[in-house]
């Protein structure tokens, strides 16, 4: 408990200090600008505060550069077209966000058609939570081909940490896309860690269609059900269908007044997840624009590059959520957790 | 003690007793009006320093409240975690007594620290600052024996909730009487340490040479001018006596020359018959007149081991406020035995090495000499005070300390034998005194001063100052005893299966040592070498009182053995005193049957301590006269010396068991129910005690009148 909460106030510390710091760094490393390095940028649903903070690294790192962002806008149909983009335009870096993004573009390491992505290019990616997982990299040491990044997600157990210091929750639900290999990792994780803290887990799978893909329609009822078997919290993984259908999910979950745990900053910044640990969007931009000024600038091969992960996650409470569900906050909490008073938007 | 010091010296009442009157008056003088100064400012300072916390606690705490209150509306009644975090704070701010938290219709919502009555008060003066329709500020009252803060939470209008953070009144007259407590302990312990040093050097360096300069002249008087007397220290005294030796000298020249020229004449002489006069004249002066430095004398020097000795038992006692405690940081969670019993172990070890050293440490005295048993002891003290400090393990700690024993029984059977060897028949009774005003002075002197040190620098530190303590010891010994001894042969004791035989049948011999002896030293060291360090820390109590209870015990026996002492010897009623004693260590134990309610814990621990003291003060001076009647009686068989040893070795069995006994005590039934258990043995064993010695003396009369 109490580490936990000295590693919060560290954490906030570090994103108070952070910025400055970079700022005076940024100073010190100023160099005449010469032909700036040209970046294509590949996004899964517009641009977010991830590209933000990797702009804003490099910008205050004096590394000139131009940056090109292009959307896949939810459909991995999108991807081929920006592939040949970036081999007619032969960018210094690559960068793409999110798990699905990195695997159309830089391809699986185990794909058998490698020609049809840009894996043999240098990039980095972010917001992948399991890069190994994923088949995007080979480990977190070193990535066996020239892309490189930053995974974003908070350990489980420090998960935990965060869901216990709010409650101490003796069973949890855990709703989740069996057919996306970052949902199953998760759930096989969490498995695990709940074990040996003697919580019970409640697994439920959402069904799928016919064409094999899972269907939102049964959200609310798999929370109806979670609620009747007596789960106290709902957890949400890094699940890219339940963020999809994040509003349906999490409001189901408000009218059965259970809370929701997320550990992605998406449902509890775009719909209704009451509390989360997540890795701020920002802070992962810069750690991802640090990935790039080693290889840009440093000149270090990205395949010699680890992949970087935080050391340091944001405890986001939406208070609105937590009002009307009625399950507040211990008052210690309340001091080291960004707390959202507003709707969410 | 002065008086006692005096006549151990063997100065008149006169010079030693103006000095060390007139010298501790100006000590005390100079104290009394340091610490007054120190003390108002302390107390002008701390009063106003307890609330100033307070207010500081409460402030950040109010604005945590506010910022979920007023900032994220949460209703003060939906609050989670406020009793955890109230006693967070509590726990890091042990100044602050209570922390209360009321909502807007005075509902006492949450409150740590807080006693059911004073609730009330606080609902009480909330409502009536309601009623009186002042708004609530933030505000400073009284509330029983508290200081009342409070803080209220809510933005304009009418508040939503109040926050109280209390401290008690008396804190800082509590914290008061702590430090004047400690101020008292360092006047009365520099006024000790002062007399051991005056002692020490106006006996050896004025009142030991003066004395065999009286008996050099008394001798000169008598015609005899053969006694240099041996004295190399460079002051006053020593140059006095340079020139005394210096006359010896010149006399025996011109006596050398007189009879050279004597020869002389006589030789020149031709008439046989004057010749044969000058001879007989010579002879005469020289029957008459002995002269020439022939032997040297030693200032008779029991005195000189006082100091080092002194110095020694305080280092050791330095840890005996908190020596348990420190052990029990150490001691293994997983180990086969209770917690307890390992508490108890090094203790019990350090007594048994000292024990087992002992009969080793007289023989090597006699073979090389006191100094150097003193001096290899100190190396041994030294070494285990450092491993005690560099301790990682409980086994090291273990190690460590008894190594420690080692040292201590080879300086305190050292010490013994320097007494032994530098007083003759007569001084010997003086001579002890030396020997137990040393010890004494350490017990009274070191545990206290350990504890307030331990208080400040912490346990493992406390051994360091031990250990410089103890090198001082030796440095002294090594620069200023020196290694020559009398013919007196400090008797190494070897007791015979014989003298066993002897000595348990005899029915005396027996209830002195294993009913009176035996249980004396079982309940010091268990009781309080062990207990009392760590039934006294579960109370609360601050390492510096529990070091000056301890200290009650050797304060308590320096009173009153002198007391005792003069009474047994005057009425010769030395079964009673022996009895009242080991009657009253036992009861002493038991006034904690009765503690608790009326009678606070520590203060029953406080009680039983000197009634420990009081009792050894009673019954050591009285045991010994009976051993000696014993040795007396059975003079024919058994050598006097085996029969004293023979109760030293079962006397300091009592120190090897106790603690373990205690330990076993303490795991079934905790320090309080440990405390009464070893007292009501020590009780049973008195009356057993009691009962031989009125058989006895029963049977004798019968005898005397058959």
């Amino acid at each position: 408990m109490r580490q936990m909460r000295m590693m919060m106030l560290a954490l906030l510390a570090t994103l108070l200090l952070a910025p400055q710091a970079a700022m005076v760094q940024g100073l010190e490393g100023a160099a005449p600008a010469t032909k700036p390095y040209k970046i294509i940028g590949v996004v899964w649903r517009g641009e977010t505060n991830v590209e933000k903070g990797f702009r804003d690294y490099l910008a205050q790192r004096g590394i000139p550069f131009e940056m090109t962002v292009r959307n896949l806008n939810l459909d991995i149909g999108n991807a081929p077209a920006i592939v040949d983009e970036i081999r007619r335009e032969d960018p210094d870096l690559v960068y793409t966000w999110g798990t699905g993004t990195a695997a159309n573009i830089y391809g699986r390491l185990d794909t058998e058609t490698p020609d049809k992505f840009v894996g043999d290019r240098r990039g980095v990616f972010t917001l992948v939570a399991y890069p190994e997982h994923a088949k995007i990299v080979e480990s977190f040491e070193s990535p066996g081909r020239p892309v490189t990044g930053v995974a974003f997600l908070a350990p489980v157990e420090s998960q935990l940490n965060a869901i216990l210091a709010y409650r101490p929750f003796e069973k949890i639900a855990v709703i989740y896309d069996s057919t996306a290999s970052n949902s199953r990792i998760n759930v096989e994780q969490m498995r695990e860690a709940v074990k040996s803290r003697g919580i019970e887990m409640i697994e439920l799978p959402v069904p799928l269609g016919e064409d094999g893909k899972p269907q939102p329609g049964p959200l609310p009822d798999l929370v109806r059900e979670a609620k009747s078997r007596g789960a106290q919290l709902l957890y949400m993984g890094p699940d890219s269908f339940l963020t999809r259908h994040g509003d349906l999910f999490t409001q189901a979950a408000i009218d059965e007044k259970l809370p929701t745990f997320a550990s992605t900053e998406a449902p509890l910044r775009g719909s209704r997840a009451m509390f989360g640990l997540v890795a701020d969007y920002y802070v992962v931009g810069k750690l991802t624009g640090l990935q790039a000024e080693r290889i840009l600038v440093d000149g270090l091969r990205p395949e010699d590059v680890p992949v970087a992960h935080l050391g340091r996650y944001k405890l986001w409470i939406n208070m609105d959520v937590v009002h009307e569900v009625g399950l507040y906050p211990p008052v210690d909490m309340l001091s080291i957790a960004d707390v959202k008073t507003g709707p969410a938007s | 003690m002065s008086d006692q010091a005096s006549s151990a010296i063997g100065l008149s009442r006169g010079v030693l007793g103006r000095l060390v009157v007139l010298s501790l008056a100006i000590l005390l003088a100079g104290q009394v009006i340091v610490s007054w100064y120190a003390m108002s400012g302390f107390e002008r300072q701390l009063a106003p320093e307890a609330n100033r916390k307070a207010q500081a606690v409460g402030d950040s705490l109010a604005a945590q409240l506010s910022y979920a209150i007023v900032d994220l509306e949460i209703r003060p009644e939906d609050l989670v975690g406020v009793d955890r975090l109230m006693e967070e704070v509590l726990l890091a701010n042990d100044d602050i007594t209570y922390l209360a938290l009321l909502d807007g219709e005075l509902n006492m919502l949450f409150a740590r620290g807080a006693t059911a009555t004073l609730l009330e008060i606080l609902a009480i003066s909330d409502a009536s600052a309601r009623f009186g329709q002042r708004r609530m500020g933030a505000g400073v009252s009284s509330a029983g024996n508290y200081i009342d803060n409070s803080f209220p939470i809510g933005r304009g209008g009418p508040y939503t909730a109040v926050l109280h953070v209390g401290v008690l009144k008396d804190i800082a007259r509590e914290r008061l009487s702590e430090v004047l407590l400690e101020i008292l302990t360092v006047i009365a312990v520099s006024w000790l340490v002062a007399l051991e040093a005056m002692i020490y050097f106006v006996a050896v360096r004025v009142a030991n040479p003066l004395d065999r300069l009286e008996d050099a002249l008394r001798d000169g008087a008598a015609g005899r001018f053969t006694r240099r007397i041996a004295v190399t220290a460079r002051d006053e005294v020593g140059r006095s006596i340079d020139r005394f030796n210096e006359v010896l000298r010149r006399l025996s020249y011109r006596d050398e020359d007189i009879r050279t020229e004597a020869r002389e004449i006589r030789d020149a002489q031709i008439d046989s018959d004057i010749a044969r006069r000058i001879d007989e004249t010579v002879e005469g002066v020289g029957n008459r007149y002995s002269l020439g430095a022939k032997e040297e004398v030693r200032p008779r020097s029991a005195m000189q081991i006082r100091a080092p000795l002194f110095l020694f038992i305080f280092s050791e006692e330095l840890s005996r406020s908190f020596l348990p405690l420190f052990i029990a940081r150490f001691s293994p969670a997983d180990a086969a035995v209770s917690s307890d019993l390992l508490i108890g172990l090094p203790i019990t070890l350090f007594m048994l090495a000292a024990a087992v050293v002992t009969p080793f440490g007289a023989g090597l005295a006699d073979r090389f000499g006191a100094r150097w048993v003193f001096l290899a002891g100190v190396a041994p003290v030294l070494a285990g005070y450092i491993g005690t400090f560099f301790a990682q393990g409980y086994y090291d700690l273990v190690f460590w300390r008894a190594l420690t024993g080692v040292g201590y029984g080879l300086i305190f059977i050292s010490s013994q034998a320097w007494v032994a060897y530098h007083a003759d028949e007569k001084s010997k009774a003086q001579a002890m005194a030396v020997f137990v005003g040393a010890v004494f002075a350490g017990t009274v002197c070191g545990p206290s001063i350990g504890g307030i040190l331990a208080d400040r620098i912490g346990f493992a530190s406390t051994f360091l100052v031990s250990a410089g303590i103890a090198a001082l010891s030796g440095l002294l010994v090594y620069s200023v005893l020196d290694n020559a001894r009398d013919s007196h042969v400090f008797s190494r004791v070897r007791i015979r299966r014989s003298d066993w035989a002897h000595l348990l049948r005899d029915r005396q011999f027996v209830s002195v040592t294993l009913f009176a002896a035996l249980p004396g030293k079982l309940i010091l060291a268990g009781f309080l070498f062990y207990l009392v360090p760590l039934y006294l820390a579960e109370l609360g109590n601050r390492q510096s009182v529990i070091g000056w209870i301890i200290m009650l015990y050797g304060l308590s026996t320096i009173v009153f053995t002198p007391l005792a002492s003069r009474f047994a010897d005057r009425t010769g009623k030395h079964d009673l005193t022996v009895a009242v004693g080991c009657l009253l260590a036992g009861s002493g134990c038991l006034v904690s049957l009765m503690s608790g309610g009326w009678l606070p814990e520590t203060v029953a621990v406080m009680v039983a301590v000197i009634a420990l003291g009081v009792s050894h003060a009673l019954s050591l001076t009285s045991q010994l006269a009976k051993v000696q009647d014993v040795a007396d009686r059975l003079a024919r068989q058994i050598g006097r010396t085996s029969v004293f040893g023979a109760y030293r070795l079962l006397e300091r069995g009592g120190t090897v068991i106790g603690p373990v006994i205690a330990a076993a005590f303490a795991t079934s039934f905790g320090y309080r129910g440990a405390v009464i258990g070893v007292g009501a043995l020590v009780l049973v064993l008195s009356i057993a005690y009691v009962v031989g010695v009125g058989a006895s003396a029963r049977s004798e009369a019968r005898g005397a009148e058959g």
